[in-house]
């Protein structure tokens, strides 16, 4: 066998150093690319809705039933304002060309305008009175307990009422995280028993959905707001069913 | 990157094994661009010696110039093989003007033929793997990222929530397999056509400069 002439070849040992630097570098431009911070943008601005701000102590009263135990008493305020604007501008509009012909259109727009400024001084003046008797009312409640003011402790209807809206709050918060749902419009009746400790007693599915992903989350929301209950006021045991939905939670 | 901490021990692996693939392409690719540009650009130039050179002990002598050119290996197991044969025959004296028996041609071209096919050897030598990794990295990939979708499926059955923000984070490690897998094959597909025309390219230089030695052998022995 006679001697070979090889080519030489300088093997791959550098290819493969070559080939791990390429592999680092890209690797590190990705995370600097990826990672680097974000240049700075205009200061954020944040908006904080001050009229709907929720009340998380039920000792400064509910977010629902805004610390008052007098909802009815307070008619929604601008709602026949909004009614009267259309009403008023549209036959101004309509009647704007044939002013010159129909004087009797304008006088029974004129009657409207001044019928409805009648309603809603009417409506001004009821809501006054309403405000002054839930004011005479919280008062007298604010001299038997002064400390539990806005609070459910002051009778017993009251408070048991307040109570339920602070514990439909706290499911609210907690079932927003744990939301999950497989059916369209799943809706389960959960009756609740806290005992005196603020401690879930018992719970009892009164309507099932039969959608087992949303009934899970339903519990893990009520496992999970139960450790933000506070006692029930007056020391005793509090039962209230619920209404789970994917919109919230309401009271039965 | 981060957020691959979260991915399952087997889309870790496979990402593995695809950058492990990638690596060593890549090492082939540059091994094997440096080496077909050497033997391209030395057999150029060796050809050119070669038929302005006009005796073979000259070429021979010069042979430490080409290393890197498939050429200068053909020349030198074909002159071998002359020098053995003329040796044979006692006639040293004629070497230098290839005198040999016409017989000893065919030993000459076998000659040839072995130390052809030893280069063919060893420049695709590793284009294998180019092709290996071209052909299996996507699915390699693709494995991970059915892989990684069982699982982030599994994942949203267990948490019961199937919200798209429990199941993109899952679906999007598990499509990086996938990416990593196609980034692998792709230069490695067209590392390894590119590499296979230089080296045809290469293997015809071999038979052309193989057929014109053994002319310059059998005529200058025809001609005794």
């Amino acid at each position: 066998m006679s001697h070979t002439r090889q080519s030489r070849d300088t093997g791959l040992g550098w290819g493969l150093a070559t080939s791990c630097v390429v592999h680092a570098s890209l690797a590190a431009f990705f995370l600097l690319y990826r990672f680097s911070p974000p240049a700075p943008l205009e200061a954020p601005v944040y908006y904080v809705d001050v009229v709907n701000l929720p009340v998380a102590s039920p000792r400064a009263g509910s977010p629902v039933t805004g610390g008052s135990s007098l909802p009815a008493a307070s008619p929604p305020p601008p709602k026949p304002a909004e009614m009267a604007l259309p009403r008023k501008q549209t036959p101004a509009r309509a009647a704007a060309p044939k002013k010159a012909t129909s004087s009797r259109e304008s006088d029974a727009s004129q009657a409207f305008e001044e019928r409805m400024a009648k309603l809603q001084r009417a409506i001004d003046e009821r809501r006054q009175e309403a405000a002054i008797d839930a004011l005479r009312r919280k008062t007298a409640g604010s001299g038997r307990q002064p400390e539990r003011v806005g609070t459910p402790g002051g009778t017993g209807q009251e408070a048991g009422s307040d109570y339920a809206s602070y514990i439909q709050s706290r499911l609210t918060d907690a079932f927003q995280s744990t939301i999950a749902h497989q059916s369209k419009t799943p809706e389960v009746i959960v009756k609740l028993t806290i005992d005196a400790g603020g401690h879930i007693a018992r719970k009892r599915i009164e309507r099932s959905s039969g959608d087992k992903i949303f009934e899970e989350s339903v519990f893990k929301a009520i496992a999970r707001a139960e450790k933000t209950f506070v006692p029930p006021p007056g020391g005793g045991e509090f039962e209230y069913g619920f209404i789970f939905r994917p919109q919230g939670v309401g009271k039965k | 990157m981060l957020h691959l901490a979260g991915t399952g021990l087997v889309v870790k692996l496979v990402l593995c094994i695809l950058v492990f693939f990638s690596v060593v392409s890549w090492a082939i690719i540059f091994f094997k661009l440096l080496q077909v540009y050497r033997a391209n650009s030395e057999s150029e130039r060796f050809l050119d010696f070669f038929w302005k050179t006009k005796r073979f002990d000259g070429i021979n002598s010069q042979l430490d110039r080409f290393t890197n050119s498939p050429l200068t290996v053909l020349f030198s197991e074909g002159y071998g093989e002359l020098k053995r044969l003329v040796e044979k025959g006692d006639q040293k004296e004629e070497l230098d003007v290839m005198s040999t028996e016409l017989g000893g041609i065919e030993n000459i071209a076998r000659a040839l033929r072995r130390a052809t096919t030893s280069e063919i050897t060893r420049l695709e030598k590793y284009v294998t793997f180019l092709a290996t990794t071209g052909s299996t990295t996507p699915f390699i990939g693709l494995f991970g990222t059915v892989w990684g979708i069982m699982t982030a499926f599994k994942g949203i059955g267990e948490t019961g929530s199937a919200s798209l923000a429990v199941v993109a984070p899952g679906i999007s490690e598990a499509l990086i397999a996938t990416a990593i897998g196609l980034v692998a094959a792709i230069p490695a597909v067209m590392a390894y056509n590119h590499f296979q025309y230089k080296i045809k390219v290469l293997i015809a230089t071999m038979d052309n400069f193989s057929t014109e030695f053994l002319n310059i052998v059998q005529r200058t022995v025809t001609k005794k």
